[in-house]
């Protein structure tokens, strides 16, 4: 699987509490057409799971349950992965930052 | 999902969202799907609610993000199909085709020819049969004639009076109109023509529902003497005469030495197709009934159209106007007695000069294609033996039968659906061509293009074509199960039976359409043949052709016309080359045919009314037109120079109505009296001359009395000039001749005879080229079929041919074998064929010429060739089986 800059923010708002989707969207400021595609991929390729809320919760506040993503250990191994390759990336631009500042445009 | 109505807006239009993605989710996962953007699209509904946070920015942002169920929707579906077994087929059938890039690349352009021909042959049939005319309410205009009661089917033209009293009387009509063809001389060009043009009652525009493109049709005051200075514009004319000038509405023309004002410009998909030449008339005016055209019930030289009333049926109008003829026959018997009204449908009327080559054409292509399919389902049948472990190996491991059926057809889809691709960049090439022919006949087809309704077709007929190729192979496996595949590894004796049975059943039907297609070819060539031979009474070589029209101010009467004449003849005797020229009326091949028709009768005969009187054509000529046309004298002489205006009246007649007239003796001297345009001439037979064809070849020459120029100056004469070399290169000369005597003088046709008498049957030559080809395609296909049969059937039988030998065979008695098992299916589809053809082909008489559509030779000679073709293509796997060492053949597999 590609392992983008958004699939990252999407490990790890899920890893940081995030379970639904909206919520998600939320967290990592990405748009849903982005975050909900790369929920599939996740639960696809097993690095996710899902389920429904329970009924009562929902029944509470009046509304259809909502559904409950959160991380197996493959997806939290491959956060742990990821993000210490983002990490290592952080730590050269924060060594070099003229020489990989974007360019504007 | 739906939602109460009361919903605010915000929410509304989520869920509008989201019912728009819904349905593009897999079935599988859609009803879960549905229920997670809904909660959650709900929940932040709930959320925002409870803290009373009702800024819009909060509501925009929650469309936004119910707006990514669309993507997320996309994305499923683009998942779901990536998984899905077809698109895992249609790959597996890309690669496969790709092992055998020559063999599936032929595959492909075979059925792309005949998928092409039959998207480029629809395209005109669905446009001249199956869709709406560009008119409104087309279904309801008819065109009127006036014809004989005895012979319903020869339509001719209107007579003016026999018109008026039809518009008088009718109640069946809407409206009711005619029109007159015409020709405007138009001297503000480089040279001096004749615009084509049309005189048109009042109603004529309404009649065919056509609406000006630009400025207006005539007003009803415009149809009276001295309103009339009115013109409407073909598009055409527009563009050539004024430059497509966006003002042109209220400029003037100057047509016949008078101003006309432009009032309106018709639309360029006009085409009046009731008259001759529909797609070139320029000039539209409005038509002045002369006093003497009330009682015109004579020359028929208008045409009608008319447009039903509301809630009349076609029968009933032709009632009504069977029975006003009926009342007009008794009240005018000298004209009308035997005369009737004919309506046909204008589409009817349109689709005549082409309704039998289309459907000819169409016919021939659609047997092609089925010839290409029959060859591509026995190509993949081959094939598919060669995987048959393949197969096998699938289904032992779990592939359903059907799994492997649908392989088959995927395959074929997909190389139908390539073919397709490339049959409609054909189609869009051909049809260029072929509309240029046919919108020669019915010039409305000059708009078919490929549109939506054609690339329904061809996706119609692509998923039928690859059903019908796909179907064969898929049957065939579906009979064979995993553990028999899986035995037959090392090929039976030979080869499985059903696969074979199909196979030879392929190559009956393969050899059969090729024939049908062969002798239809045959027939046609042999017609075109039979009637280039045919004896047009003139020999055609080395005639130059110019009309002219010497009527207007300088022609006011005999004198003049006849000095314009004599002045022209010097001229053109004094041009190089020009061997002789000759003048007459009635120009053979000439498109403007003048045929002046008249009664006659014979002096000493007990004459009969004058209802009954029998009718000749009646020509004005000179005799060097005789002599340059090469046609025969028969008995007495040409005019001679006494033969002048007070001399006694003399006239030739055409062994026609010599043998007609005078079975077995000799006219000359006899005297005939002729109706000429209303006066009576009696005249002296002096000669007698061959018979012409005048406007084709497969016309019947028509009965003809010529009266000599000198004694009759008529203004409508065609110089015939006979050249000594080349009389194209001469024609420019000659108009330069006659533009030196009179600059204002427009010249109606200028050609060679040559020309003229090949463009009279382009149509022909053209469908016999079309099915001539498609034949030799048929043909070409049907052997290689035979071929590629018998390569596969030899192949897979190499180690029974092996074991003959080993056992004492010879070669011979081995490839007699071959050969015969070959063409034992040959002759059955042979015997089909012919069957066939004898059946099928009456259904192209109407376009034969001097042959029987159940032609012998024809036949015999195209089932000789189809025979000697598939012997060939028997022998050569034939005789590769042979050169089988029997070793190595016993070793093999």
């Amino acid at each position: 699987m590609k392992i983008t800059y958004s699939t990252v923010l999407v490990l790890e708002a899920l890893s940081r509490g995030y379970h639904y989707g909206f919520d998600i969207i939320d967290a990592t400021s990405l748009p849903s057409g982005t975050v909900y595609p790369i929920l599939r991929r996740f639960e696809n390729e097993g690095l996710v799971t899902s389920e429904w809320e329970h009924q009562e919760l929902a029944q509470r506040e009046q509304r259809p349950p909502r559904r409950y993503y959160a991380l197996t250990a493959d997806g939290k191994a491959l956060l742990a992965e990821t993000a210490a390759r983002y990490r290592a990336a952080h730590e050269i631009t924060r060594r070099r930052p003229r020489a990989l500042k974007p360019s504007r445009g | 999902m739906d939602r109460p109505s009361s919903d605010p807006l915000v929410l509304r239009i989520c869920w509008w969202i989201l019912r728009i993605a819904r349905p593009v989710v897999p079935r599988t996962i859609r009803e879960q799907w549905t229920r997670e953007w809904e909660a959650e699209v709900q929940h932040r509904w709930s959320t925002l609610h409870r803290r009373h946070d009702t800024r819009w920015q909060r509501q925009a942002i929650l469309v936004r993000q119910s707006s990514g169920a669309i993507a997320d929707a996309a994305f499923l579906r683009q998942q779901f199909t990536a998984d899905l077994d077809i698109v895992q087929d249609a790959r597996y059938a890309v690669r496969m085709l790709g092992k055998r890039p020559v063999v599936s690349a032929l595959a492909v352009v075979v059925l792309a020819l005949g998928l092409g021909g039959t998207i480029t042959v629809f395209s005109t049939i669905d446009a001249l049969l199956l869709r709406d005319l560009p008119y409104t309410d087309s279904g309801r205009i008819v065109t009127v004639w006036q014809t004989e009661l005895t012979r319903p089917d020869e339509r001719l033209g209107v007579a003016p009076g026999a018109f008026l009293d039809w518009r008088a009387r009718t109640k069946s009509f809407a409206s009711l109109a005619a029109a007159e063809p015409f020709g405007f001389d138009y001297l503000e060009g480089p040279e001096p023509i004749s615009l084509p043009s049309a005189l048109v009652t009042e109603g004529f525009f309404e009649s065919l529902g056509v609406q000006p493109a630009r400025g207006r049709l005539f007003l009803p005051e415009e149809y009276t003497e001295g309103r009339a200075d009115v013109v409407v514009l073909s598009h055409a004319a527009w563009q050539r005469r004024f430059g497509g000038d966006e003002g042109v509405i209220g400029k003037t023309i100057r047509l016949d030495g008078r101003v006309y004002r432009v009032a309106g410009v018709l639309p360029s998909t006009f085409h009046p197709n009731v008259l001759p030449r529909a797609n070139e008339q320029e000039i539209w005016a409005p038509q002045i009934v002369e006093r003497f055209e009330l009682d015109n019930r004579r020359g028929r030289y208008w045409s009608a159209v008319g447009q039903l009333a509301p809630g009349v049926t076609f029968e009933q109008g032709q009632a009504e106007l069977a029975t006003i003829s009926r009342q007009l026959a008794r009240e005018y018997p000298r004209t009308m007695a035997s005369m009737t009204a004919t309506m046909v449908p204008l589409r009817q009327y349109l689709a005549r000069p082409l309704r039998d080559p289309l459907t000819l054409l169409f016919f021939a292509v659609v047997m092609v294609l089925l010839i290409a399919c029959a060859n591509i389902a026995s190509l993949l049948i081959a094939r598919s033996v060669e995987r048959q472990r393949e197969f096998a190996v699938r289904a032992a491991i779990g592939a359903g039968r059907w799994r492997l059926v649908r392989q088959m057809l995927v395959e074929a889809a997909v190389l139908t659906g390539l073919a397709c691709g490339v049959g409609l960049a054909l189609a869009s090439m051909a049809m260029r061509t072929f509309i240029g022919f046919t919108s020669r006949l019915v010039p409305q087809l000059a708009d078919v293009t490929l549109d939506t309704r054609l690339l329904l077709f061809a996706v119609g007929l692509t998923a039928a074509t690859s059903l019908l190729v796909g179907i064969w192979p898929a049957i065939q496996l579906s009979r064979v199960g995993a553990h028999d595949g899986l035995k037959e590894t090392g090929a039976g004796l030979t080869g499985s039976m059903p696969r074979r049975r199909l196979a030879s059943g392929l190559v009956i039907g393969e050899v059969a359409l090729a024939l049908v297609l062969l002798t239809g070819a045959g027939l046609l060539i042999r017609s075109f043949v039979a009637l280039s031979r045919v004896d047009p009474g003139f020999v055609r070589s080395n005639i130059a052709v110019v009309q002219v029209f010497a009527y207007g101010d300088r022609y006011r009467n005999d004198a003049q016309r006849l000095v314009f004449f004599n002045q022209t003849l010097e001229r053109f005797h004094g041009q190089p080359g020009v061997v002789r020229v000759g003048l007459v009326s009635a120009m053979p091949f000439v498109p403007a045919d003048i045929d002046i028709r008249g009664g006659y009768r014979i002096e000493g005969r007990p004459a009969p009314s004058d209802v009954e009187l029998p009718a000749t054509s009646l020509t004005v000529a000179t005799s060097e037109f005789f002599q340059a046309m090469r046609i025969p004298l028969r008995r007495g002489r040409l005019f001679s120079e006494t033969d002048r205006e007070n001399a006694p009246q003399v006239a030739i007649i055409n062994d026609l109505l010599a043998s007609r007239e005078w079975p077995g003796r000799n006219p000359i001297g006899e005297r005939i009296t002729v109706n000429w345009q209303g006066k009576w001439r009696t005249m002296e037979i002096v000669g007698v001359v061959g018979r012409v064809r005048h406007t084709g070849l497969d016309l019947d020459p028509r009965p003809e009395v010529f009266m000599p120029l000198w004694q009759l100056p008529f203004g409508s004469m065609t110089f015939v000039v006979q050249t000594s070399h080349d009389p194209a290169s001469a024609i420019p000369a000659l108009k330069a001749r006659v533009w030196d005597l009179d600059p204002t003088l427009p010249l109606y046709e200028t050609a060679t005879l040559d020309a003229l008498v090949s463009r009279s049957h382009a149509p022909r030559r053209f469908v016999m080229q079309i099915v001539g080809s498609l034949s030799a395609l048929a043909f070409a296909l049907a052997a290689i079929g035979i071929y590629g049969m018998m390569s596969v059937s030899t192949m897979q039988r190499t180690r029974e041919i092996g074991v003959r030998l080993a056992i004492g065979g010879s070669r011979i008695s081995i490839m007699r074998m071959v050969i015969r098992e070959g063409m034992m299916l040959v002759v059955v589809g042979v015997v089909i064929g012919v069957a066939a053809a004898l059946v099928l082909s009456r259904g192209i008489a109407a376009l034969l010429y001097g042959i029987s559509p159940t032609d012998v030779v024809t036949l015999a000679a195209t089932t000789a060739l189809l025979l000697a073709a598939a012997l060939l293509a028997c022998y050569l796997p034939a005789r590769r089986a042979t050169m089988v060492d029997p070793l190595t053949a016993l070793r093999a597999q």
